[in-house]
């Protein structure tokens, strides 16, 4: 399945992006808001219900939220640090099965090895609280990474889901990729193959490469959401 | 709490790897390799209504799911996170298996995450089919390998999968019966008493014709919303029951199939209920285009509830009663 561009909410496309900011402004302003988007659509027509598999698309690419966390060798990263860079966030969960599956296979590894070397920043954020699955030290999680062959940037904790909660990541795995102007173009599943055994990953269909691809040759990148697939982050 | 599975056969993975294609009904997913997935928090059995079939039959079969206590397994719309149980079938040709077909859910709510779960035993029928030009097997027994794998979940998840074959007796057509016309219409009223009481479950599917709606802006107490316009609603559970008393709905919950829509866990707002019919509201999210089809569980002081299976609605009902109403 290729990624698909829905070019009826185009139109809409400035209200749509409104409306999804509407959540941080007052309520007032977030009714009027979705008043005019309301009435807009309507003029537009609807389109049809979407599937689980349909795309939408997001028109600009909200500003991604930016936040600081420390990695697991102690060190505070910004996602101002990363200015003018593409990156990409991983939620992650060592215990779930569907993470399991890309590290299993090195698939995971292997993206991220191919496009940190293309100075694509690779942060792994896991927002699991303590005592909950995919939660561990510092020690350990060094360790699983060296034992994984992982290579992000930075293993990024949120102990206590305050990045997650900003970005609204409910499942791992979850990605995002952020353009160079801080924009979140991408958001959603890994790949299409919402089974966890590794063998599904030899004939999916990735997400996160074209589009990675493209920030890479510079060429422009419509911002899209897919639906992902995994357990829920244990907040 | 250690865990025997019954019923179980002995794994067919190694079997699956040597096939092909296996037919998906709902899915285009190919089988999982075998890779170590074993069934330890479920016990689960899959069983057929019938012990033979003649082509142009079909006859209902189960799939039943018990986990451990506090452990829970999703709806086929798990929500924010989750991942339903699925069946992946190699059937011989000439027999088809519908989809498994799910009880209305509950809620459940983790933080931001709110997943449509089901909570203790889930049992799920689905249909299976053989085609009135099927051709019997040479041995007599048509063969159906079953892999049934499920996300279930406490505080961590755990993926499993659990192998299955099923027999059935190949008999001559009966041409004095009619052939069976689709798989989502039961052809027969199950014998066995388990699959007749998960068939009796299922929530009750709406006709489209019965089902309008509209888009409601926001006010001071809701955000912009869809509503949905229910008519010719079921006035019995079975024909034998009491009569449904719609005007006396106290609450009311819908699960969304559809993403992105309407949030998973939006409260659905009763608008306007009379013998007949019923509006409900419910907020949709800023980028939604179309409302999601569904399942409505409405609920009454005396504890009874009934679900309703809501396909999309398409048509637009006349606004007849604003969100403020009752």
């Amino acid at each position: 399945m290729r990624l698909q561009h829905v070019t009826q909410l185009a139109a809409a496309g400035a209200l749509v992006l409104l409306a999804a900011c509407s959540s941080t402004e007052s309520s007032g302003d977030a009714a009027a808001e979705a008043e005019a988007n309301d009435r807009d659509l309507s003029a537009t027509g609807v389109a049809e219900a979407s599937t689980t598999d349909d795309l939408a698309a997001v028109s600009e690419g909200r500003l991604a939220p930016e936040f600081t966390l420390t990695d697991t060798n102690g060190t505070a990263h910004s996602l101002a640090d990363f200015s003018g860079k593409t990156v990409v966030l991983e939620w992650i969960n060592h215990g779930c099965p569907y993470v399991k599956k890309h590290y299993t296979s090195e698939n995971m590894q292997a993206l991220q090895a191919e496009y940190t070397e293309q100075d694509v920043v690779w942060l792994s954020i896991c927002s699991s609280k303590e005592g909950a699955q995919g939660h561990m030290s510092n020690a350990d999680w060094n360790a699983k990474t060296a034992e994984l062959g992982a290579v992000p940037t930075a293993v990024l904790v949120d102990e206590n889901g305050a990045v997650g909660r900003l970005y609204e990541a409910k499942k791992t795995p979850t990605m995002f990729v952020i353009n160079a102007s801080g924009q979140i173009v991408y958001e959603g599943a890994i790949d299409d193959q919402s089974i966890p055994s590794p063998a599904s990953v030899a004939k999916a269909n990735n997400y996160l490469r074209p589009v990675l691809d493209a920030l890479i040759q510079g060429e422009p990148v419509e911002p899209q959401v897919t639906n992902a697939y995994g357990c829920g982050v244990k907040y | 709490m250690d865990f025997r599975t019954i019923l179980s056969t002995p794994p067919f993975a190694a079997a699956f790897s040597a096939l092909t294609a296996l037919q998906v009904p709902f899915e285009a997913q190919e089988e999982p390799a075998p890779w170590e997935a074993p069934a330890q928090r479920v016990r689960a059995q899959l069983v057929l209504d019938r012990d033979s079939l003649a082509p142009g039959e079909a006859c209902w079969g189960l799939l039943e799911l018990q986990p451990e206590t506090d452990w829970h397994l999703y709806w086929e719309q798990p929500g924010d996170a989750g991942e339903p149980p699925r069946i992946s079938w190699d059937l011989p040709e000439g027999l088809e298996a519908g989809p498994l077909l799910f009880p209305a859910p509950t809620l459940l709510r983790e933080d931001i995450v709110v997943e449509q779960v089901h909570h203790g035993r889930l049992a799920l029928p689905f249909l299976v089919r053989v085609a009135p030009d099927a051709q019997p097997p040479v041995e007599g027994n048509w063969k159906l390998a079953a892999d049934a794998t499920w996300l279930v979940c406490r505080e961590a998840c755990e993926f499993e999968l659990q192998s299955f074959e099923l027999q059935l007796r190949a008999t001559p057509p009966q041409p004095a019966e009619e052939p069976s016309e689709d798989l989502e219409k039961a052809p027969l009223a199950p014998a066995n008493a388990s699959i007749a009481a998960a068939v009796a479950k299922l929530p009750v599917k709406l006709d489209g014709e019965a089902l309008g709606w509209s888009r409601q802006p926001a006010t001071a107490s809701a955000g912009p919303s869809f509503a949905y316009t229910l008519a010719d609603l079921p006035q019995k559970r079975t024909p034998d029951s009491p009569a449904l008393a719609w005007k006396t709905v106290s609450r009311l919950e819908f699960f969304p199939r559809e993403p992105r829509q309407v949030a998973f866990g939006t409260p659905a707002k009763l608008q306007h209920t009379a013998g007949k019919s019923l509006t409900f509201g419910v907020e949709h999210l800023p980028s939604a285009t179309a409302p999601p089809s569904g399942v409505l569980v409405a609920h009454w002081l005396d504890g009874s509830s009934v679900a309703l299976d809501l396909p999309a609605p398409t048509q637009r009902a006349a606004q007849e009663h604003s969100s403020d109403q009752r």
